[in-house]
């Protein structure tokens, strides 16, 4: 597109032709689906030298000190932590971790092997997350979300043996395919189905279930070409391949193994999914490199107080000791409620009430280190996630460096929320690695003999946030006012956001509060 | 399902039986674990301990520390030994219930009964001496009408 970009142009249409029009126009851009980013923000107009305070140097306050100074504002942020980025963090070879209770895990995994400890996967539609990616320079490579050959486990299930998704996902739908075909087929549906459409219907059953001409899904070797074979295709002597024989379906419901079968197929899931190549906090220091210049680490604010004449924060000097001040005009608050509840502050009644009842999630994660790529030389597992209802609730295998040899880290384990993540949060990160292990053998028979070190992070017991995201005790009617600007202050993150736990509602959060602080800066 | 309660209980008994967890910490895992019965590990959506130090050891202690001393990072979990707000039962059930702050309800992974049991365990330990004085009836009152829904993860 030349001589106007393309945010001017869909003004002009959504100006001149009404919101239909811009839909169907952003639609055929490719940008009305998922997120509603929709290009680089724009803050037209001087500021006039207007300094703003950015507390907290995760993305969403990333993104504000960025766009903020690049508006033409004088930004300085306060970081509790060392580092950029906040929960977009990556654990990996050589970095210490202190959790709350005073636990430290020193991370001995390979060189270049990691864990994701928050974020870990970028959905394709994520388009303000992977439009910093392309501004920042951070360079992404697909994350394997959906494997068909990865496993299904249940404990009570063909006897606690995994099962392959394939299998399972294959002859789930052929079976329902058949039973739909069948009840249509003999007139049982007549009266909720045309005759036209009862003819597409079968066809589509047919074509979609992998059925027969008598409409059954049978063991063949047009099933087995989706489900795999007893013995596959060959060449020379040995070619012919051997059929499989499908799972019946009572077995397949008995088994609960459908449980997952949707849990690629939600729109944050659907592949293509990706990951910032070597960990996710690629980005933070993507940003880190724009605005690093800006930011006190080490600060831990105490106070955050606001007036007619402007904002006064106080904060702790974590590494250098004593107590500091800092002023501005406005300020951009991103720290998570879990912890704002706790500062003294004189925000509005409102917002603090919002504030003080916000309670946070838990959510585990654990990186196994085992010798060798086991998943993927013995069971031909290449990325991916096997699910389990066991309480680590799945194994993710890592999406890149396929058949090298030597250590790699699987995730050997994620929970959110409900009384395993409670439990799990009360052990020792050793107990807890233990209690992975142990189950991660039910599944991977090699984690014993293979494992070498690992890695666990309990959110709950992360002393920067408290816990993973925010949990809202009632949205509808708290949103709008935790979002509004608080006469100097407004807040954002991702527990501000429709897209909440995700990298991209923090950062849709952060603009949509900096396009509206730029406003009333510039008009009152 | 009573194959994956053997099975789990198995798991337990094998952490339990751990020696380098009994040197972790300066002791503290082996104290955890030697408080904790092998079937307080993982029910399916609950925690199965009955006794007050079971329920504490198994959820409350991840945050409020085995000691009830807390802990402090950009924000607090407060301190239970020497706290004020233990000496009438009713104020912690509420909070245990329906949680606070940050901190989320823990009703719907516990029972009445294990709501008492903690709630007159951390009335009584830590150096805590209040007369406990938890009932049911105070917890069935404190829960909320509209349990809490859990979301999908990210």
């Amino acid at each position: 597109m030349t001589g106007i970009s393309r945010r001017h142009l869909l003004q002009l249409i959504g100006t001149a032709a009404g919101s239909t029009a811009m839909y169907h126009a952003m639609t055929a851009m490719g940008h009305a689906q998922g997120s509603t980013y929709s290009g680089p923000i724009q803050l037209d107009g001087d500021p006039q030298g207007a300094k703003v305070l950015v507390l907290g140097a995760g993305l969403a306050g990333l993104t504000a000190a960025l766009e903020l100074r690049a508006a033409g504002y004088e930004v300085e942020v306060l970081e509790f932590r060392e580092k950029a980025g906040g929960r977009c963090w990556t654990l990996r070879s050589g970095d210490t971790y202190t959790e709350l209770g005073g636990d430290t895990q020193t991370v001995d995994f390979a060189e270049g092997n990691y864990l994701n400890p928050g974020p870990w996967r970028i959905p394709h539609h994520h388009h303000a997350v992977l439009d910093y990616c392309r501004r920042l320079g951070v360079q992404l490579e697909p994350f394997m979300q959906k494997n068909y050959n990865s496993y299904l486990h249940r404990s009570d299930a063909f006897g606690g043996k995994p099962q392959r998704l394939k299998e399972i996902a294959t002859d789930h739908r052929g079976h329902t395919s058949e039973l739909l075909a069948k009840a249509v087929d003999q007139g049982k549906l007549d009266d909720m189905i045309s005759a036209d459409d009862k003819e597409a219907l079968l066809e589509s059953l047919k074509t979609v279930g992998v059925l027969n001409d008598n409409y059954g899904y049978v063991e063949s070797l047009d099933t087995s070409y989706y489900r795999g074979y007893e013995k596959g295709p060959g060449g020379g002597m040995t070619a012919q391949a051997i059929p499989s024989t499908p799972i019946d379906l009572s077995t397949i419901l008995d088994s609960k193994l459908w449980t997952w079968l949707a849990t690629h197929e939600t729109l944050n899931h659907q592949m293509t999914m990706f990951q910032p190549v070597g960990g996710m906090d690629a980005i933070a220091e993507g940003f880190a490199r724009e605005v690093g210049d800006l930011i006190t680490y080490n600060a831990k604010v105490t106070s955050l107080q606001q007036d007619d004449s402007g904002v006064t924060v106080t904060w702790e000097d974590t590494a250098n000791g004593g107590q500091r001040t800092s002023t501005a005009d406005w300020c951009v608050c991103t720290i998570p409620f879990s912890v704002l509840g706790q500062i003294e502050h004189n925000l509005s009644g409102e917002l603090s009430s919002v504030i003080d009842t916000m309670f946070y999630n838990g959510s585990v994660k654990w990186g196994l280190e085992f010798n060798r790529r086991f998943w993927e030389e013995d069971e031909h597992i290449y990325g991916g996630i096997s699910y389990t209802d066991l309480p680590i609730t799945q194994i993710s295998y890592p999406s890149n460096g396929y058949l090298s040899p030597g250590p790699a880290v699987l995730l050997g384990g994620y929970t959110w929320r409900g009384a395993n993540s409670f439990e799990f949060n009360a052990m020792s990160p050793a107990e807890r690695i233990e209690v992975a292990l142990e189950y991660g053998a039910r599944i991977h028979p090699q984690y014993r003999d293979e494992f070498k070190t690992g890695v666990t992070v309990s959110w709950h017991k992360v002393p920067w946030t408290l816990g993973c995201s925010g949990i809202w005790q009632n949205k509808e009617r708290d949103y709008e006012q935790a979002v509004a600007i608080d006469r100097r202050v407004v807040c954002a993150g991702e527990h501000l956001s429709d897209l909440p736990a995700w990298q991209e509602g923090a950062i849709l959060s952060s603009l949509d509060a900096i396009s509206r602080l730029h406003d009333k800066v510039l008009n009152g | 399902m009573r194959q994956m309660k053997q099975s789990l209980t198995t798991a337990a008994a094998i952490l339990l039986a751990l020696p380098a967890l009994a040197q972790d910490d300066s002791g503290r895992a082996e104290t955890m674990a030697a408080d904790r019965q092998p079937t307080d590990l993982f029910a399916d959506d609950t925690i199965t301990g009955e006794e007050g130090h079971e329920v504490y050891g198994a959820v409350c202690a991840g945050c409020h520390m085995p000691d009830g001393q807390g802990a402090v990072g950009a924000g607090n979990y407060p301190a239970l030994a020497g706290n004020p707000n233990l000496e009438f039962a009713s104020y912690p059930i509420y909070i245990i219930v329906n949680g606070q702050g940050n901190m989320p309800p823990l009703g719907p992974v516990m029972s009445d009964e294990q709501v008492v049991a903690v709630t007159e365990y951390i009335q009584t330990s830590f150096g805590n001496d209040y007369e406990p004085d938890a009932t049911i009836e105070a917890v069935q009152t404190a829960r909320p009408a509209d349990p809490d829904a859990t979301t999908g993860e990210h």
